[in-house]
């Protein structure tokens, strides 16, 4: 193929609970028929009752996993610890890189095997398969930078207020100001001091990004710290020393490739949580930085 | 310009790039220790550019620790606004580790902004939080980049720093 499209994209793959020693052979991701699929990096998730940490490590340091490329061959001899690879297991929107990128085809599936050696059951673990689709021209809308431009560094706001222990909240909507087109190039979430308020700390929050078509950027919604973290759910009061070096707002969450929104269109979020099986929760700011540059034609 | 490395720029023919930070101290600005609820907004804080040579501003870091729920909001020396609200610092302004001034990368924009010299960026801020701080304060703002300076011949024939001008 000569030419192509390339678009940001997360795969999900929801694994449930993983028991204390179990080991689960030859789950099956699906990817999506209507493009292939660079995969450029992974990361994991599981779900914590440990406050400040929303299940970001605790635990996850027992997961062992492997997974197929392309021809379906498993790339390990066999399930190696995610933790000893990726301290944060890819988390924050700093995912394990996975090198050299691997394209799969269209309609071609991902096989994992993972296993939980820990005394705990790792709960609501999920996988994450971080890359871009390959679109052949004229599938998506094309849209880049004019031929002569200007930009400037901007962000984008959003609040999604008072988020409910047990809510879903589907297609809030910001809109691209219409003086200039908008590049984003990274995306954090978090709430409003997390840790810090007790009203203001979540566990298990979820986002769908999609653009004014409405296509998501991803087969599932994805955890808002594992995808999207900054400082995510830990606390920001300078007690916690917990987000070392690795992450954090100095390190955005990229995308690959950026996400280029021309005037006046929309980005469109779903947000979902269930934080019910956590005592003491309540409703919760969500707040999001869309991190990017202002594109002004010339 | 999409995915080159950051702070990587090149320095033109017949200039020299130093490197610099731009400091503000936000300690002492008790309207800032709003009373539980306020969110008390302060604005155009100015942050004054050095007069000898321009100031490429490249990044951002935030003195965290005592910088709590806060939101800052930038406007370049040409008035332009750099987001559309308030930015919590902790989505965006945040350096390494969790404490102050580690050593470690600023949070930085694309593409850089070029401050002439004297100019002035004007900084808003909000509070976010809901209780009085104990510190009664905010922490401080660095802007990193470099400043560029016009490399010029004089008359021992060397290059050397034009007259007057020190580094600041």
């Amino acid at each position: 193929m000569d030419k192509f499209q390339l678009r940001h994209f997360d795969y999900v793959l929801p694994v449930g609970t993983l028991a204390a020693g179990q080991r689960i052979k030859a789950l099956v991701l699906n990817l999506d028929s209507d493009s292939s699929f660079i995969l450029r990096g992974r990361a994991a998730h599981c779900q914590s009752v440990m406050p400040m940490y929303a299940g970001q490590v605790a635990g996850l340091n027992h997961l062992l996993d492997r997974y197929t490329g392309p021809d379906e061959e498993y790339l390990s001899q066999d399930v190696t610890r995610f933790f000893n690879e990726n301290l944060f297991m890819g988390q924050y929107g700093s995912p394990l890189p996975v090198r050299p990128p691997m394209i799969y085809p269209p309609g071609g599936v991902i096989v994992v095997d993972a296993f939980n050696d820990g005394n705990t059951p790792l709960t609501g673990l999920e996988l994450y398969f971080r890359g871009s689709k390959i679109f052949a021209p004229g599938v998506l809308e094309c849209h880049t930078y004019p031929e002569k431009m200007s930009s400037n560094p901007y962000i984008y706001n959003q609040l999604i207020q008072a988020l409910g222990v047990s809510e879903t909240r589907p297609n809030t909507v910001k809109d691209i100001q219409p003086d200039a087109d908008f590049v984003m190039r990274a995306m954090t979430i978090g709430s409003l001091n997390p840790g810090f308020r007790g009203l203001s700390q979540y566990y298990q929050v979820w986002v769908t990004l999609r653009d004014w078509d409405g296509r998501p950027y991803s087969n599932l919604p994805v955890h808002v710290d594992a995808c999207f973290g900054a400082c995510g759910s830990l606390p920001n009061d300078g007690s916690g020393a917990m987000l070392a070096s690795l992450v954090g707002p100095y390190h955005p969450p990229l995308f690959t490739p950026e996400i280029y929104v021309p005037a006046t269109r929309q980005l469109l979020f779903d947000f979902a949580r269930n934080d019910a099986y956590v005592q003491g929760t309540a409703a919760v700011d969500i707040r999001v930085a869309m991190i990017g540059a202002k594109v002004y034609a010339l | 310009m999409i995915y080159h490395p950051q702070f990587v720029y090149r320095t033109p023919k017949g200039f020299r790039d130093v490197e610099f930070e731009v400091f503000y101290d936000l300690t002492t600005l008790a309207a800032l220790a709003p009373a539980p609820g306020s969110k008390s907004p302060v604005y155009d804080l100015p942050l004054n550019m050095d007069p000898d040579a321009e100031f490429r501003w490249r990044g951002v870091k935030t003195d965290h620790l005592l910088s709590l729920n806060v939101g800052l909001r930038f406007r370049d020396p040409y008035g332009n606004y750099l987001s559309d609200d308030f930015v919590p610092v902790w989505l965006a302004f945040i350096p390494p580790s969790l404490t102050a001034f580690t050593g470690g990368q600023s949070c930085i924009h694309e593409p850089e902004i070029v401050c002439p010299a004297s100019s002035v960026v004007l900084l808003d801020v909000c509070s976010y939080d809901t209780v009085t701080w104990s510190s009664g304060g905010l922490g401080s703002i660095l802007l990193t980049g470099v400043k560029r300076y016009a490399d010029t011949c004089c008359e021992c024939g060397e290059i050397c720093e034009p007259a007057g001008v020190s580094r600041g």
